[in-house]
């Protein structure tokens, strides 16, 4: 960043408008600003800083802050409404810049009361300002081109900031504008600020900076907030899941419970059914003996049956056989036609015979259709007679050679029926008795069976009738543990937790990392100032003729505290004896200061105020030269005393312009540049 | 020659055998007739209601069996008139006077008296109170008419087979 001009309106001391330019010129960059004390000199570095930085504005060294209605001209607001603004002209990154900050006023009328003192007048003043003066806008134009900026309030401020804190950060901004008699503070041990926190604001390591920066938000702002929120919902989450175990193991118990239930169930049930066996054993047991009883009744009977069946086919064997074997016989005989006209003599001669007793050999009467057919057999030559079976039955009369074996077989059906009957009731009597034999109770078991049986029955509706209920109540219980998940459901935040986490720890990782790359930056850079800022320092001593000081050597130690090196010699803090004095103090911060610009990775202007308070003159030309050898755009404030220091005389070869600040009274300084 | 009807009618003709109570070897008839004089053989069961009925039976099995006996007929127990169909029924009346018939028609009988043909009658008769004495013996002094009567039915058909070969008919 270069100046190239700085405009004041009403602002602090300036009256009006005021405008300096600090443009180099024929490729010198030093810029002188010469006044008295009060004459608005340091007006100027405030005015950088407000334009920049806005308001409380950091003055004199940390020493005082300016709020916005201290840097009102006093003189303008006490004459009419308007506006204060400050306006710096700059060149970065080779584009052109103006930065715009303003300040509304709206008059003040105050009288001087004679009664108050000048401090009570000043006082009375002030706090009328406070009441009429607002911030005014912020312009920034890039190019010729404003920039719009949010409607927003804050996000229009984030975004203002982040616009100038890329151009330059508001923690260096001390390091480039600074007191010449502050930076001797450098030199303290241990250091006021932390010389390792300047370097690394320095040092071109914005950008890992910005990415520190950028993460840290991001881990910040974004995933740990969102951590922070989702912890708190995963709490509310934890407080569902635990009301969801709860109901859990409520059912978990009911359903234990139930298990408990359905095993005296089931051993009620086995209970009844063994019961019921030995019950129903008894009563077939009973029956069994009722069915013996009859399988003795129908056996007695089937006995009877058969004996009487066997005596009466005997009767009819001895009676009947014969007639029987006399049918087969026949019935063979007259089955052979050689035979037949025996055959058919019988036949006709047996029917003449019947015809003739008029009934059959079989002693029944004759109807009129038999006498027919018996006319017909009886003639010799009768076609009847081809019919042999009808011939034989007349012959035989009822008694075929069937209806003989029929009545036998049904004689030897009946004795074989019962016959198997009594086989069939033994072998069921058998059966029974075994049973009856193996399986029997006694009368004091089946009491206590019918009890027991009667007791299982109540104990197994009892327990039905509650395992009905504790299905409802693990039914309704379930209900409740599902509505319980669902609210965990739908309120578990683990996995973007989870993810938020990680991404947060995956931010610090990074940031980690980029902090050991700054370090390792800052590392590396450290060894370079440390030689450049004992190049200074060996050639302001050489400069002054010779080494009587003896500050040879710049180092900082581990915790980036300086140390100088005298003659040749082990390193010593500032604070070991000897210690150095003012002087050599100053130029040891100025070395340090110089050193530290010349490694900064970005091009910015030094504001130096005062540079050689407390240096003697004999080395006021060395650190000029040292920082003229920078090649820097450099701002020295000085007081109209200097100018017998050969430094300022040397700053006066080469500057670019030299402004002098002239206080016309209190509220009015005006500037001019000088030849 | 007296048809079958007179000469069961007549009283020369009883019903003779070698197995009643002359007999050497064993009074048959005592032992399976029902309410004959069982005197020592009261453990013996009974088959027949008469003797006339076992005579009947006998004739008919010794016939069918083609088996004569050669005992000597010493005892004539009752008339022939017992066989007619009054009393026997007619069937059995009606094969016994077939096997009569057929009898009296065999040429080696041409000759013969009736008394003589009636001798040979009785002679099946017999012949049929042997089978049943040895089913008896043999069948731990029972009779299983059914096995008997089943026993006869193969030998009848094998006698009818021979009386009226295929051939010829």
């Amino acid at each position: 960043m270069k100046l190239n001009k700085i405009e004041m309106e009403n602002f602090l001391p300036f009256y009006g408008h005021t405008e300096m330019d600090f443009s180099p010129k024929d490729g010198n960059k030093i810029v002188l600003l010469k006044g008295v004390n009060g004459a608005g000199k340091s007006s100027t570095f405030t005015a950088l800083n407000f334009v920049f930085f806005g308001t409380p504005v950091i003055v004199a060294g940390e020493k005082e802050t300016l709020d916005i209605h201290d840097l009102v001209n006093t003189k303008k607001i006490m004459e009419s409404d308007g506006t204060a603004y400050v306006r710096v002209h700059f060149q970065h990154d080779s584009l052109q810049w103006s930065f715009t900050r303003k300040i509304n006023f709206k008059k003040i009328d105050i009288e001087k009361d004679p009664s108050m003192s000048n401090i009570e007048h000043a006082n009375k003043i002030r706090n009328e300002k406070k009441k009429n003066v607002t911030i005014g806008d912020f312009i920034a134009v890039k190019n010729g081109i404003t920039m719009p900026w949010p409607s927003d309030p804050r996000l229009r401020k984030n975004k203002q900031i982040e616009e100038i804190e890329n151009i330059i950060p508001k923690d260096s901004s001390k390091y480039y504008f600074f007191d010449g008699e502050e930076i001797s503070k450098y030199t303290t041990v241990p250091p006021k600020d932390s010389i390792k926190h300047i370097i690394e604001k320095l040092l071109g390591i914005r950008m890992i900076d910005n990415a520190i920066k950028d993460l840290t938000g991001l881990k910040e702002k974004k995933y740990d907030k969102e951590i922070r929120a989702l912890g708190r919902a995963n709490k509310q989450t934890e407080g569902f899941a635990k009301t969801a175990e709860v109901k859990k193991s409520i059912i978990d118990m009911t359903k234990d419970s139930k298990i408990n239930k359905e095993k005296e169930k089931d051993h009620h049930k086995s209970e009844i059914l063994r019961l019921a066996a030995v019950l129903d054993e008894n009563s077939e047991i009973k029956k069994k003996l009722e069915r013996i009883k009859i399988i003795d009744t129908e056996l007695t009977g089937a006995d009877n049956a058969m004996i009487a069946e066997q005596i009466g086919l005997k009767q009819w064997q001895g009676k009947e056989l014969s007639i029987l074997l006399s049918v087969q016989f026949l019935f063979r005989i007259n089955s052979k036609k050689r035979l037949q006209p025996r055959r058919q003599a019988h036949i006709t001669q047996t029917a003449a015979e019947c015809l003739e007793q008029g009934e059959c050999i079989c002693k029944r009467s004759l109807d009129e259709i038999a006498k027919d057919r018996l006319k017909e057999l009886a003639k010799k030559d009768s076609n009847a007679l081809e019919n042999f079976e009808e011939a034989n039955s007349v012959i035989l009369g009822k008694w075929g050679v069937k209806g003989l074996e029929q009545t036998w077989n049904l004689h030897l059906r009946q004795i074989d029926d019962y016959q198997q009957d009594i086989a069939r009731l033994t072998r069921e009597k058998e059966e029974l008795d075994s049973v009856i034999d193996t399986a029997s109770h006694s009368s004091t078991e089946i009491d206590e069976a019918r009890n027991d049986h009667k007791t299982a029955k109540e104990e197994h509706k009892r327990l039905s009738d509650e395992l009905n209920e504790l299905d409802k109540l693990i039914e309704t219980r379930q209900l409740e543990y599902d509505d319980a998940m669902n609210d965990v459901r739908k309120s578990n935040v683990t996995k973007p937790l989870t993810e938020f986490i990680a991404k947060s720890k995956r931010c610090k990782q990074m940031i980690d990392g980029f902090e050991q790359t700054k370090e390792n930056v800052v590392r590396i850079q450290k060894k370079a100032i440390e030689d450049f800022a004992t190049e200074i320092l060996q050639k302001i001593t050489a400069s002054s003729g010779g080494d009587p000081r003896g500050l040879q050597g710049f180092h900082l130690d581990d915790t980036y505290t300086i140390m100088i090196e005298r003659y040749v010699g082990e390193p010593q803090y500032t604070s070991d004896s000897p210690i150095p004095s003012k002087g050599e103090k100053q130029i040891i911060a100025m070395a340090f200061v110089l050193a530290l610009t010349k490694f900064a990775g970005i091009e910015r202007p030094i504001f130096i105020d005062t540079p050689f308070a407390r240096l003697d003159n004999e080395f006021t030309l060395s650190i000029a030269n040292a920082i003229i050898e920078q090649d820097e755009q450099v701002v020295i404030l000085y007081q109209p005393g200097e100018l017998n220091h050969e430094g300022i005389q040397r700053f006066r070869e080469c500057r670019a312009s030299e402004w002098e600040f002239t206080k016309l009274s209190v509220d009015n300084s005006v500037v001019v540049e000088t030849q | 020659m007296l048809d079958w009807e007179t000469m069961l009618g007549n009283s020369q003709f009883r019903c003779n055998t070698g197995y009643g109570v002359k007999s050497k070897i064993i009074n048959f008839y005592k032992a399976v007739v029902k309410g004959e004089d069982a005197t020592g053989h009261e453990l013996y069961e009974k088959y027949f209601v008469g003797s006339s009925e076992l005579f009947a039976f006998a004739t008919l099995l010794g016939y069918f069996s083609q088996k004569q006996s050669n005992e000597k007929q010493v005892d004539k127990f009752a008339r022939a008139q017992q066989l007619d169909q009054e009393t026997r029924g007619a069937e059995t009346t009606s094969a016994l006077k077939m096997i009569w018939l057929e009898i009296i028609k065999m040429p080696e009988n041409e000759n013969k008296t009736q008394i003589e043909l009636w001798t040979e009658f009785c002679r099946y008769t017999d012949g049929g109170i042997e089978i049943l004495l040895e089913h008896w013996e043999n069948n731990n002094f029972k009779l299983d008419l059914v096995e008997i009567y089943q026993d006869v039915l193969p030998k009848m058909d094998k006698f009818i087979e021979q009386l009226i070969p295929e051939d010829e008919e």
